[in-house]
């Protein structure tokens, strides 16, 4: 967790510096990993596979992600997002009761270019919508390739407060987050 | 700069909260755990509980029919004198877990049974094939001898015997009937052993050994 605020800290101060423009770069705090939200419904029946088979427990913490666009047209953007998220794994079999097996962790990046479309809303509360596709990077011990393709879309999504610093929070659906982000945004 | 910090602390918060939420799942585990010794045992107690105990009360069910000089049963489709040499039962019932059952007299108290069918073991259905035989001693007391094989999901498929273990008879000793299922069957006597393979590869023999004490068995994994 240190580790995901240093990271955003950093990129807010670097921001601010600058902060002037049709630049727009937010950096946000998120739900769980996609990942992690499918594994967790896994259900135990009473059967050999459920027995014998290794079980994973992943645990998220929350995804950080840094993005930037660019203003091409009055209500187009066009930019990148950069995720990151930190796995961790405890794995077991039910026949061997619980394992003292030593988690394994697993880093996720992704990089995903975006376009983002602003629906005509009043000046201080501006909605959007967005939609990115791109490249996740599993980097760690455990499950998935090591490259698979990511995509992320905020049906709707809203800035608020000023033009140049504002607040900014989004629902998104996708295999990067699903749920919501929230964060702050810098316009330059 | 006031903003700035107030959303800072907000987002701080809100990832504080978020982690609390997740240690629950640490503990929880999104499943239920059960210690391994438990999971095991109960499967195989199981096998020993609802099967060979399940079949014993059909055999004790077909022999009070007999015994009631019925010739006709809503559950046995009956043909001949249930222990006379040449005889052959079968269940067929829709109610019952055992419908399918055969059960041929080979000679007087000496049974071979057959099945096949869906049946549930720990409470779950899946194809199982068995074949039992059944003495039943002067003393009231069955001596079963069982081989049975089953397939799950995920190319998982196990087999289960009696045979020479802890004790040195092949065949299981049931005795005093108390009721039904082995709480019934109370005094209970030899090894059950279950060979769990995935993909035709072993991947465990384990041994359930009674000896006769009520309500005790021994559970062995890794043979």
């Amino acid at each position: 967790m240190k580790k995901v605020f240093s990271l955003l800290a950093g990129v807010f101060l670097c921001a601010s510096i600058w902060a002037q423009g049709p630049h727009h770069i937010n950096v946000y705090i998120g739900g769980f990993n996609a990942e992690y939200q499918e594994t967790r419904t896994e259900s135990y029946t009473s059967d050999l596979y459920s027995m014998y088979e290794p079980h994973y427990q992943i645990n998220s913490g929350p995804t950080a992600t840094v993005e930037y666009n660019f203003a091409v047209l009055p209500w187009l953007e066009v930019g990148a997002q950069a995720n990151y998220a930190h796995l961790n794994t405890l794995t077991w079999r039910t026949v061997n009761g619980i394992q003292t097996d030593p988690k394994q962790s697993k880093e996720i990046f992704s990089v995903l270019p975006e376009a983002k479309f602003r629906i005509p809303s009043p000046r201080h509360f501006r909605l959007y919508g967005k939609a990115a596709a791109g490249i996740i990077i599993n980097a760690g011990a455990y499950t998935g390739a090591p490259v698979q393709f990511a995509w992320d879309l905020v049906p709707i999504g809203c800035e608020w407060g000023g033009q140049r610093v504002y607040g900014t929070a989004e629902l998104c659906y996708g295999n990067i987050i699903r749920g919501g982000r929230i964060g702050i945004g810098f316009r330059f | 700069m006031k903003k700035f910090g107030l959303i800072l602390l907000t987002l701080t918060a809100l990832a504080a909260c978020s982690k609390g939420r997740y240690e629950d799942y640490d503990t929880l585990g999104g499943h239920t755990y059960i210690t391994g010794g438990s999971v095991g045992r109960s499967y195989m107690m199981s096998i020993a509980d609802d099967l060979m105990a399940g079949v014993l009360d059909e055999m004790v069910l077909a022999r009070e029919t007999q015994k009631s000089g019925a010739t006709a049963s809503s559950h046995f489709k009956i043909n001949g004198n249930f222990n006379a040499p040449g005889s052959e039962w079968s269940v067929y019932s829709e109610t019952s877990l055992f419908k399918g059952l055969t059960i041929r007299c080979a000679e007087e108290n000496f049974w071979g049974i057959s099945y096949e069918g869906d049946f549930p073991i720990y409470g779950v259905f899946y194809p199982t094939t068995f074949t039992m035989t059944a003495t039943l001693e002067e003393s009231g007391a069955w001596k079963l001898f069982l081989n049975g094989a089953r397939e799950e999901r995920g190319g998982y498929h196990c087999t289960f015997e009696t045979r020479a273990g802890q004790n040195s008879d092949s065949r299981m000793v049931f005795q005093n009937t108390l009721g039904t299922g082995v709480s019934g069957w109370n005094r209970i006597k030899g090894d059950l052993f279950l060979t769990v393979y995935k993909n035709k590869e072993v991947v465990d023999v384990s041994r359930l050994s009674f000896n006769g004490t009520p309500s005790q068995a021994t559970y062995t994994r890794g043979l």
